[in-house]
């Protein structure tokens, strides 16, 4: 017989909650309807950590922690919503808006568009920071599919559903700081790739309109994740 | 003037929610040069002036008084 996991209590926002011993403070979060703000995050794949959109305050730490990479302990007191949490995570949202080119309104995704849907959430209705108006290259090779790296957000979900779920690993991350990107197959165009199965998984996660279907016109690329979702549930 | 409040703001978010220790300590030169030398980034926008004399886009008075100053000390 094996062990049922110990069951911990947990304070979200000043209400106590019972949580599993496994489960991270976003899993308690969205079991109870509190909602955290994500964008590497995607159920089904294993977390990154790496948006710092799902920041929260724990109590006894100074600064504070990912909800998504957290488990809860026994007597951990959180809190989702605090002045300086949405100051850090329309901070957050703001530079990577002017990293990329996340021009809405002639985006295939737009409508669709997780970070476009965050910064409404977030009140994020203008940028204080000058654009960098990115260049960064586009890779329009492969026969169904096209990576345009300007729209990226580096969420690397793609990398992880191709990793995990597809079990290829044709994505990659290439470069550091301004100049990180996504590549396929060691850096080489996109349709050239022995290991691409052509799936189209990582299309339908990308949160952006950075991986998309050819043949889409503006607003018309619209994600399915269920797909994702079940197939890694099933296994 | 707004540079600097969003500098500092830049600063305050890096230092605090970045994943690795580099971007946790990267901001912290910003950060104590504008709290003990807040003066110079002002004289920097508002006058166009480097009180250390170290600047290369220093208007050119500036930098005659700076080059005789630094010959002065030299004698």
């Amino acid at each position: 017989m094996s062990e049922s996991p110990r069951v911990n209590t947990v304070v979200i926002n000043g209400t106590p909650v019972s949580a599993l011993e496994d489960e991270t403070v976003l899993d308690v979060a969205r079991e109870h309807d509190i909602f955290i703000p994500t964008l590497c995050h995607l159920d089904g794949l294993s977390e990154a950590g790496s948006c710092r959109l799902c920041l929260v305050e724990v109590k006894g730490y100074s600064r504070p922690l990912p909800a998504c990479v957290t488990r809860v302990a026994e007597g951990m007191e959180v809190n989702t919503e605090s002045e300086a949490l949405a100051e850090y995570r329309r901070t957050i949202l703001e530079m990577l808006f002017v990293e990329g080119n996340h021009i809405c309104a002639v985006c295939v995704a737009n409508g669709h568009c997780e970070l476009q849907r965050l910064a409404i959430k977030l009140g994020l209705d203008h940028l204080t920071m000058p654009y960098r108006y990115s260049r960064r290259p586009l890779d329009a090779s492969h026969e169904r599919f096209l990576v345009d790296r300007n729209r990226c957000v580096l969420c690397t979900r793609c990398v992880r559903v191709c990793d995990e779920v597809e079990g290829m690993h044709n994505w990659d991350v290439m470069g550091r700081g301004i100049r990180a990107g996504v590549v396929s197959d060691l850096d080489m165009p996109w349709g050239t790739t022995d290991y691409c199965t052509k799936c189209g998984k990582c299309v339908q996660v990308c949160p952006t309109g950075a991986l998309i279907e050819k043949g889409r016109s503006v607003g018309e690329m619209v994600k399915r994740r269920e797909p994702v979702l079940h197939v890694a549930e099933t296994r | 003037m707004n540079d600097l409040a969003l500098l500092e703001r830049l600063c305050n978010v890096v230092r605090r929610t970045s994943l690795c220790g580099l971007g946790q300590s990267a901001p912290n030169p910003i950060l104590s040069t504008l709290r003990y030398f807040r003066d110079e980034y002002v004289a920097h926008i508002e006058s166009k002036t480097c009180q250390a004399h170290v600047c290369p886009t220093e208007n050119t008075e500036n930098t005659e008084n700076a080059a005789s100053a630094m010959q002065e000390v030299a004698v």
